[in-house]
């Protein structure tokens, strides 16, 4: 039965190009905004041609080697060489702050190390978090130095969740409301499992539909961010980027990423649920079709302006504030739950599991009734 | 195989649809015969298990379909009107997406599958996209649908809708070539389909059974009732019919 599903939902002309054409789209999208060209991003062309001289080398090896280059700028033509002057003035001033870095993480063990005793008898919630970020920063080191920073770009780009969630309507819409508008479902209905039984294979091939659109769209940014910014290694950690180097976040970037995608996923699951709750309740496609988008939207808006005093505890149900994950997995925020300092990220994929499951049993029942 | 309708109601608001509708349904082919709005719709969704109603039960054989509960399902081939065909599925997928759907096993569906398409003389276009089917090609495959599971209730809403006079002549034939051990119902507006296959005529107006019998008991209460007028070329029970629903 899943295999007819699956066909009846996207094996088919119009879906294949439509998700080609989005995918083209967003590649050209992802070209014309970050593909550095000499006009558009001379300084990061620059960096790429010096970082070919100090790739994978230890850090106070890869300083010494700028700061030759640098000496040896200083004999040419000021004119010719401003470019490569603020690049290697940069490089040095983040590679000095890298031979900084073990002192500092020290330094914040030592910290935490203290609050944790400070709380270890009044507030076991602090005392558990403090240890834990005392134990974060007491793992942290960094061997050699690889290019890395630009990987915020593709942390941060979200345009591709716009057409995947473009996809998942425009395929979700005709799930049950088509069938019931071809006349399909009253032979449907007639039958032994054209009912409960049926609605739950409808989710599971709507759910893969939504698996490989995620996949496909994380691979294809993966692959044009890599061609853009010449990424060097994903298994550094976390914290050798730039921006995130005082996170407390240990793990590798690969792993990283792999997390915020499956959050994103599970922000896109939910979404293609609502969806689907909505094809049961509207009988006409297209009603269906501009009340996801309208559904879609306000849940972005929400989460976009509600994100202060008591929407931030509504937006842990907004799937919208799962496409945002990274700031979940990178801001260590915890919940006290007896004394513990549980993951705010933890809390949140249960949230949205509870909330598929709700609507699972929201839309088994409305298809039945 | 009995199917006996103890007083149906259906009621939508203040608006009766149904009004304590009894019947007791044998082996045989039923024409359901009523005007726009009659209930015949509301009649087939209730017998088909898609709709309740709102008073009343059906017995299957003395058993209440509440009791048999989704094994009620196993008795009943339906084929609507637009019965929403998967253009892009083949014929033979769609028979057997149905028969999955319909519970049958894999080795089951292995030999129901061919004996059907056999049976409603699309054998050789079981490979074609149902996109290139013709509107009687279609009609067949519906009625296919209907009785992978083997029915002994078979329920077919307006069957030759669309169909040229030759494939309506093949369907007539069909439904006489599987009418043994099943009760079949027809509704149709379209007397002719009827009168020559059914053994009883149901008249259905306002939601309620006006007349139950054969074409000949409808065709003798109308003896001096009706004169027909040789021109306009109707049958018996096409009098009857324009008797009944005149207003």
């Amino acid at each position: 039965m899943l295999k007819y599903e699956i066909r009846k939902l996207f094996f088919n002309k119009a879906t294949f190009a439509g998700v080609a054409f989005l995918l083209l789209f967003n590649i050209v999208h992802i070209f014309k905004d970050h593909y550095p060209t000499e006009s558009s991003d001379p300084v990061y062309l620059t960096y790429l041609k010096v970082y070919l001289d100090i790739r994978g080398k230890d850090i106070e090896t890869c300083r010494d080697i700028v700061e030759e280059k640098r000496k040896q700028l200083s004999d040419l033509p000021q004119n010719r060489t401003a470019l490569y002057a603020a690049v290697y003035e940069e490089m040095l001033m983040e590679l000095e702050s890298l031979l900084q870095f073990p002192n500092e993480n020290q330094e914040k063990r030592e910290e935490s190390l203290k609050k944790a005793d400070q709380y270890r008898l009044d507030n076991r919630y602090l005392y558990h978090l403090n240890n834990e970020l005392a134990k974060r920063y007491g793992e942290r080191k960094l061997m050699e130095y690889r290019n890395v920073n630009r990987f915020p770009e593709l942390v941060n780009y979200k345009f591709s969740y716009l057409l995947i969630i473009f996809l998942i309507i425009a395929g979700g819409v005709n799930i049950f409301s088509g069938e019931c508008a071809s006349g399909a479902c009253q032979v449907i209905k007639s039958t032994k499992r054209g009912h409960g039984i049926l609605a739950g294979t409808k989710m599971i091939a709507m759910q893969i539909y939504v698996v490989l659109l995620a996949f496909l769209f994380a691979v294809c940014n993966g692959i044009c961010f890599q061609i853009c910014y010449r990424f060097d290694s994903f298994s550094q950690p976390v914290y050798a980027i730039e921006q995130y180097r005082d996170l407390p976040v240990n793990d590798t970037i690969m792993w990283f990423l792999i997390k915020n995608f499956l959050v994103g996923l599970l922000g896109l699951c939910v979404i293609a649920m609502i969806v689907m709750l909505l094809s049961v309740l509207i009988q006409n496609p297209k009603m269906v079709f501009g009340c996801s988008l309208v559904c879609v939207v306000g849940l972005a808006f929400y989460r976009a302006f509600g994100y202060l005093g008591t929407g931030k505890i509504i937006n842990l149900l907004n799937p919208v504030h799962y496409l945002l994950g990274e700031k979940m997995i990178l801001y260590l925020e915890t919940v006290n739950l007896a004394g513990y300092a549980v993951s705010n990220a933890l809390i949140s994929t249960g949230i949205a599991f509870a909330e598929m499951i709700f609507l699972s049993a929201a839309i088994v029942y409305f298809y039945e009734s | 195989m009995v199917l006996k309708l103890n007083n149906i109601s259906k009621r939508y608001g203040k608006k009766t649809v149904l009004n304590q509708i009894c019947l007791e349904l044998h082996n045989g082919i039923y024409g359901l015969l009523g005007p726009n709005g009659a209930g015949k719709t509301t009649l087939i969704s209730i017998i088909t298990g898609m709709l309740n109603a709102t008073e009343g039960e059906i017995l299957c054989d003395g058993i209440s379909t509440k009791k048999l509960k989704k094994r009620y399902f196993d008795y009943i081939g339906y084929m609507p009107q637009y019965p929403g065909y998967y253009n892009n599925f083949t014929g033979y997928e769609m028979l057997d997406y149905y028969a999955v759907l319909k519970g049958l096993k894999k080795q089951e569906r292995k030999v129901k599958i061919p004996e059907i398409l056999e049976l409603v003389n699309l054998k050789d276009y079981s490979g074609e996209k149902i996109r290139v089917y013709s509107g009687g090609m279609k009609q067949r495959l519906g009625i296919g649908t209907a009785l992978l599971n083997d029915p002994a209730v078979l329920i077919l809403d307006e069957p030759t809708a669309g169909l040229d006079p030759k494939e309506r002549i093949r369907f007539r034939d069909l439904i006489s070539k599987v009418s043994s051990h099943k009760i079949i119902i027809i509704a149709t507006h379209i007397v002719s389909d009827v009168e020559s296959i059914a053994d009883r005529i149901l008249l259905l107006n306002h939601g309620e059974l006006i007349r139950n019998g054969t074409v000949e008991e409808l065709c003798e209460e109308m003896e001096g009732l009706v004169w027909p007028i040789e021109t306009a070329g109707q049958t018996k029970l096409e009098n009857v019919y324009l008797y009944h629903f005149r207003s």
